[in-house]
């Protein structure tokens, strides 16, 4: 109901608007990010033994494989703006890369010289608001945003070459949740008007931004769990800061 | 006084020095420029040579020649050079035809020069293949303003090669899950190496396969955990020398547990696999509707 809701309000072609200033600016509907950040997912949740001070006494899968190291995530965005005015309001597509690499071990533990690696495409939807009012009205070259909406990771576990199987089951699937999101962006036009005034006449980019943000991803189908209480999803939620480049165009 | 010449090329409104495109002469065997790579075993072999001529808008002056020799490629062919039929001007409009080269009959064979027989062992001789015609860009070869020039084919080297490279080093093999990593180095000379395998059942070693020199180790997959083997390799050069064996290393595959099996047995109850459900369709339908809204042309 919810969704069907949205569904009509993101197609609805009033809300579609161009900007332009007084300044002649190109018209902007659209916007591009590129982003990096540290991503530590939290698939050892409820998998992992943890005594009544909260020390882990027996590492989950992730920590076991990998140690308590985070991996590297680049991901990049594109945005439709639907509405600008007060703030800009739209919706957006993402999609990303990240990997871990580190050393299967054997049946007693022990390291060995077989690399393991666990592999991950983040899909998101998302709504988005930026609040660049900040600077419209008042020059304060600064543009909160928030965003959510819904994820959808694909990954994949490689032992060697190949994806890993185990129990007879192939280490590759899905998982899906909500994300949210929060940051800051820095306008870097105020940096140097006059180049960005060229990067608008030459390419039609109309302001760029330097952010940070910080992400809260549920993503573990919903919490969903066996009946002996086991997640039943690969569980990719975090809790994690990006930081990129932004365009308006 | 310095300026003379140059006011009567102005005045004729030409120059004498023309740009022309890039006079070649391309020879290839089979398909393979550059070299030709024979053994003891290629001596009867008459091998056809393939000249092509990539120069468009030339006239030729002269036939073409072609000849081979132990030394430089000149202009024309020196004394001990073993020379073949001359393409003639007519036949030079072709832009390209055969010749054979008779191996046993190369230079590198001649008793003037090193004085090795066709089937000798351990050498390496290499003989250069050489053409060259006379062109011009006019039809005018006597022309002044546009003079005539040699032009000389591209380097191509046949190499008798009796010499089988040297033997890889075969470092520790690593185990790992079913399988063995066979690392190794090789000489330049080496462009395959071949892999031996034996197995406690087996009474002599199999080949296991082939890796190229670029390669620097060899996957042998397919073996059963907690059993030792053991494994050599070989080197084997363009011309199809093969060295002796490398040392031979033995080495017992293990089973091993990546994220995958830590995952599984740790509690983790996903299934994995690569069908979804229908919940996941919908979300993957959903960011297909929301990227076709994103990338719907700009208005």
């Amino acid at each position: 109901m919810r969704l069907a809701g949205l569904a009509v309000l993101l197609s609805m072609p009033a809300l579609a608007a161009v900007t332009t200033n007084k300044f002649g600016e190109s018209p902007k509907n659209m916007a591009a990010e590129i982003r990096l950040g540290s991503y530590l997912p939290l698939i050892d949740r409820g998998l992992e033994t943890v005594d009544s001070n909260g020390t882990v006494t027996t590492p989950g899968p992730y920590a076991k494989t990998f140690g308590n190291t985070a991996m590297l995530l680049f991901e990049a965005e594109i945005d439709r703006q639907l509405y600008t005015g007060f703030g800009s309001f739209g919706i957006a597509l993402l999609g990303g890369y990240t990997e871990k690499y580190g050393h299967a071990v054997d049946a007693t533990g022990t390291v060995t010289s077989e690399t393991t690696a666990l592999q991950v495409v983040p899909l998101k939807a998302l709504l988005v608001y930026r609040f660049d009012v900040l600077n419209t009205h008042w020059g304060i070259p600064l543009v909160p945003y928030i965003k959510g909406g819904f994820a959808l990771d694909h990954w994949w576990a490689t032992k060697g070459k190949s994806v890993e199987n185990a129990e007879g089951l192939n280490g590759l699937g899905w998982s899906y949740g909500i994300v949210g999101m929060a940051g800051l962006m820095f306008l870097l036009d105020i940096l140097d008007p006059r180049l960005a005034r060229d990067f608008d006449t030459g390419v039609g980019v109309n302001h760029s931004y330097l952010f940070a943000e910080f992400n809260i991803a549920e993503i573990n189908d919903f919490g969903r769990k066996t009946t002996n209480g086991a997640p039943y999803a690969v569980d990719l939620s975090s809790r994690y800061a990006m930081f990129g480049l932004a365009f308006e165009y | 006084m310095v300026m003379a010449p140059f006011i009567a090329l102005l005045v004729l409104g030409q120059t004498t020095t023309t740009t022309q495109a890039p006079n070649t002469i391309v020879f290839t065997v089979n398909g393979q420029p550059d070299a030709l790579n024979l053994n003891a075993t290629s001596c009867n072999d008459t091998p056809t040579v393939t000249w092509t001529s990539t120069t468009t808008g030339i006239y030729p002056c002269t036939a073409l020649q072609l000849w081979s020799s132990n030394g430089t490629c000149g202009d024309a062919p020196a004394s001990g050079d073993v020379t073949y039929p001359q393409v003639p001007q007519t036949a030079y409009a072709t832009k390209t035809g055969p010749f054979t080269v008779v191996v046993s009959e190369l230079p590198a064979f001649s008793s003037t020069d090193a004085g090795y027989e066709c089937g000798a062992s351990g050498v390496e001789l290499k003989t250069n293949l050489c053409g060259s015609v006379k062109i011009a860009p006019t039809a005018d070869c006597a022309s002044t303003f546009y003079p005539a020039q040699i032009i000389h084919t591209n380097p191509f080297t046949i190499i008798y090669d009796t010499k089988p490279p040297t033997a890889p080093v075969l470092k520790p093999l690593v185990s790992l899950d079913s399988e063995l990593l066979a690392q190794f180095t090789v000489t330049p000379d080496t462009v395959t190496v071949h892999a031996y395998l034996k197995g406690p059942a087996d009474t002599d070693y199999s080949e296991y396969g082939t890796v190229s020199d670029t390669a620097s180790s060899v996957r042998i997959t397919g073996l059963a955990n907690a059993t030792t083997y053991s494994v050599y390799l070989k080197a084997e050069d363009a011309s199809g020398n093969v060295s002796g064996a490398s040392n031979i290393e033995e080495g017992t595959p293990i089973e091993t547990f990546g994220f995958w099996s830590n995952y599984r047995g740790s509690g983790g109850a996903s299934q994995g696999g690569c069908a979804a459900t229908g919940f996941e369709l919908s979300l993957a339908a959903m960011l297909v509707w929301v990227g076709r809204v994103v990338w719907r042309k700009r208005r």
